[in-house]
């Protein structure tokens, strides 16, 4: 017994001044591990200063607390105050008093931590980002896709049989062309019968009134074939006419069988509108991100596994928390990285948990607030925002013939309310103010999408996520301006284009009607101009006759008149001869 | 292997050397106790300083701890089920609340059942198997060394002595 009371006071002795001289080195040691096991990066700590009286307190000196989620440093600062409540920590809990630092900074991109690589772990592997950027690349396709070539399709036929139609008016022209033929001889015929017969009459031999009611008569069988003569012209000129009308309605055959084959509108492909273009791959990329935090549940419950089984039992009635920062403070309100915190645990104390995060002018956005309040520690309430979030330019979407960059935007705002629980419900807005694309044609070719994309720009994107329940079971609504304003830009799209192909169908329909309409045409315009050529000779013989016919009635009238003179003059001197006798 | 088989022969010189089975058994049984308890910063070190302190054998303790610690994983639940059976027990309950209340103690992680399981049983079957090991040890030296020595195995043991000393 007296030997182990002595070994202990020995050991005593010689730990005490061990762990003076080293203490410092020790905890710095310990809180690198620690952290560096936390966040699998290298943490920075230049020195650890320790104070046990009045409290126990540490000082950290330039120490760079990485961060395990981005390629950056969570908090650095030149000088962090710890103090340390001594008595839970001889009762295995963790209480940190005070957290202070005049000069830290938040998220700072000025070095970028070193990740620690442990062979026995396998190596974070991309296939989440490539699953995220395919989701993307996918959503993106169907969105745009919309402003494809094959939405609005034509039904303009290119081929037509008129052989028929052709057929006909080739008989309508012949069968008139003859009928006219006829006609025409039969006519000169008679004009030239009439005209012989016009010239039969000799004016000057007539002496005596039978003569001349004989040439009278002669006359009017002259006028009654020039009456026939203007008949038969004029049944002629029906005939043509009947045949013009035939072609014409042959032709108009020819133009309604053209017009009603190319439809007055283009056919538009019909998409299922009432189904959301956003909510299946963002319900996918959040799946794929709850997935990933499971995993991460998953791999830490396993490597809690391999611990021995048993259960641990609390009996402390004043339900010591196992880890607590009764007050972190770090730099001022006005200084642009602020932090304020009051009692933050997950253990149920009875006092509020709060915190408030500030950041202003960060290089990726203008400002980030952030409150965090819980009574119970059961639901925390969430109440952030992000203002002005700096986007740089941004690939969208590529394939062979375009390229679509987003273009840099400083407008974009997030506003993160609701309280995080067994049973979550947090609300998300994120609104994109004036964001601006640019398409560049990789061939010399125009693509559809540099006529569509355009639309889109100036045009504010909101997407609002509300998210109810937990990890294993959650419901995911999202809902965004995006599907009313492509519908709205596919519909301007549309009518453009709709107006476009109507007007192409309209000159197709005209070269169509050009190109069989010709044979049809060309018979009309030979028949015309042989009816006319035809119907000028007859009418000239006509003429001819009429000014004959004229002439002879005229003389015949003159002649007339002249034998009635001297008729009456013989009669008078007669009469004056019987009275003087 | 050859090096197991050194250590092996180093142990049962050890227990025929004149070291005193009191001390050899004492020494066991913290090896048990050791081997057990599920490793703690503040317990573990605390046996180290009895078993230095009270004149244990050491060369004992390290070579039977590893040993004695492939039996722990199979008695593992029986440990779980008596430190269950004692922190779930209602009429303790005040006990374990002041002690609760005693700094550093709950670094010992008394309040987790396999501990607890593992120290109640170490407590009360420490003395009973100081007594086996004694009463096992007395026996081998009595009956067992003697056979051993009349034995013609004993003797091919014996021959790389004198292989060696050939080779010289």
């Amino acid at each position: 017994m007296k030997k182990t009371i002595k070994t202990l006071i020995i050991l005593v002795l010689l730990l005490i001044p061990m762990w003076l001289i080293f203490d410092q080195k020790i905890i710095r040691f310990g809180i690198i591990k620690a952290l560096e096991n936390t966040t699998k990066k290298e943490t920075h700590l230049k020195r650890v200063n320790i104070h046990y009286f009045p409290e126990l307190s540490l000082e950290l000196i330039e120490f760079k607390l990485p961060n395990p989620v981005q390629d950056n440093y969570l908090l650095t600062a030149q000088k962090l105050n710890i103090s340390l409540d001594t008595n839970a920590l001889l009762k295995k809990s963790l209480i940190l008093n005070t957290i202070t630092s005049s000069e830290a900074t938040l998220f700072d991109v000025s070095e970028i931590p070193k990740r620690i690589v442990n062979k026995k772990e396998p190596t974070p592997q991309s296939s989440t980002t490539s699953k995220i950027k395919s989701i993307l690349h996918k959503s993106i396709n169907s969105g745009l896709n919309i402003a494809n070539n094959s939405e609005i399709v034509s039904s303009i036929k290119k081929t037509f049989d008129f052989s028929e139609e052709n057929k006909e008016i080739n008989s309508i022209v012949d069968q008139t062309s003859n009928i006219i033929k006829e006609k025409k001889e039969l006519i000169l015929k008679k004009t030239n019968t009439t005209l012989y017969k016009v010239n039969e009459i000799n004016i000057d031999s007539i002496n005596s009134i039978d003569q001349l009611t004989e040439q009278q008569k002669k006359i009017l069988e002259i006028n009654s074939d020039y009456d026939q003569i203007s008949k038969e012209i004029n049944e002629l000129e029906t005939i043509h006419l009947q045949s013009i009308d035939k072609i014409n309605a042959v032709n108009k055959e020819i133009t309604d069988k053209i017009e009603t084959s190319v439809s007055k509108s283009p056919l538009m492909k019909k998409d299922n509108e009432s189904e959301s273009l956003l909510n299946a791959p963002l319900n996918s990329l959040i799946d794929i991100l709850i997935n990933k935090i499971k995993k991460r549940k998953n791999e830490t419950k396993k490597k809690k596994d391999y611990e021995p089984i048993g259960k641990t039992y609390y009996f402390n009635k004043k339900e010591q928390p196992r880890f607590l920062i009764k007050k972190l403070e770090l730099n001022a309100f006005e200084s642009e990285h602020y932090v304020k915190g009051l009692n933050l645990t997950t253990s149920k104390i009875n006092n509020e948990l709060k915190l408030y995060i500030k950041l202003t002018n960060q290089t990726e956005f203008e400002k980030f607030i952030l409150n965090i309040s819980s009574e119970d520690k059961e639901q925390f309430y969430i109440n952030g925002r992000f203002r002005n979030i700096k986007i740089n330019q941004t690939k969208l979407y590529e394939n062979d013939d375009v390229l679509i960059n987003f273009l840099k935007n400083n407008e974009t705002n997030i506003d993160i309310k609701g309280h995080l629980s067994s049973s979550s419900n947090i609300n998300v807005g994120i609104n994109i103010n004036q964001p601006n694309y640019r398409v560049i044609n990789k061939k010399a070719s125009k693509n559809v999408l540099s006529e569509f994309i355009p639309y889109l720009n100036n045009q504010d994107l909101e997407f609002f996520i509300d998210f109810n329940g937990n990890l294993n079971e959650y419901n995911l609504k999202i809902t965004s301006n995006l599907d009313p304003i492509l519908n709205e830009v596919k519909t301007s799209l549309s009518e453009k284009k709709l107006k476009k192909l109507n007007e192409e169908n309209q000159q197709e329909i005209e070269r169509l009607k050009k190109e069989h309409l010709e044979n049809s045409n060309n018979r009309q315009e030979k028949l015309n101009e042989s009816f006319k050529k035809t119907l000028n000779q007859l009418k000239f013989q006509k003429n001819e006759i009429l000014n004959e016919k004229e002439t002879l009635e005229r003389r015949i009238n003159q002649k007339k008149v002249y034998i009635e003179n001297s008729v009456k003059q013989t009669l008078e001197t007669s009469i004056k001869k019987i009275k003087l006798n | 292997m050859l090096t197991i088989f050194l250590i092996i022969k180093k142990l049962v010189k050890f227990l025929n050397s004149n070291e005193s089975i009191e001390n050899i058994s004492y020494s066991l049984t913290l090896a048990l106790i050791y081997s057990i308890a599920p490793f703690n910063y503040i317990v573990h070190p605390l046996i180290l300083v009895v078993l230095i302190g009270f004149n244990g054998n050491l060369f004992i303790f390290f070579i039977m701890t590893p040993v004695l610690s492939m039996i722990t994983p199979m008695i593992m639940n029986e440990i779980h089920a008596i430190g269950n059976m004692i922190l779930s027990n209602g009429t303790l309950t005040p006990l374990f609340q002041r002690m609760s209340e005693i700094p550093i103690l709950s670094y010992t992680n008394w309040n987790n059942t396999v501990s607890m399981g593992a120290y109640i049983s170490s407590i009360i079957l420490a003395y009973p198997i100081y007594k086996f090991y004694k009463f096992s040890l007395k026996k081998y030296r009595h009956i067992v060394i003697e056979k051993m020595k009349k034995s013609k195995l004993i003797h091919l043991i014996k021959i790389p002595t004198w292989l060696t000393i050939f080779k010289r």
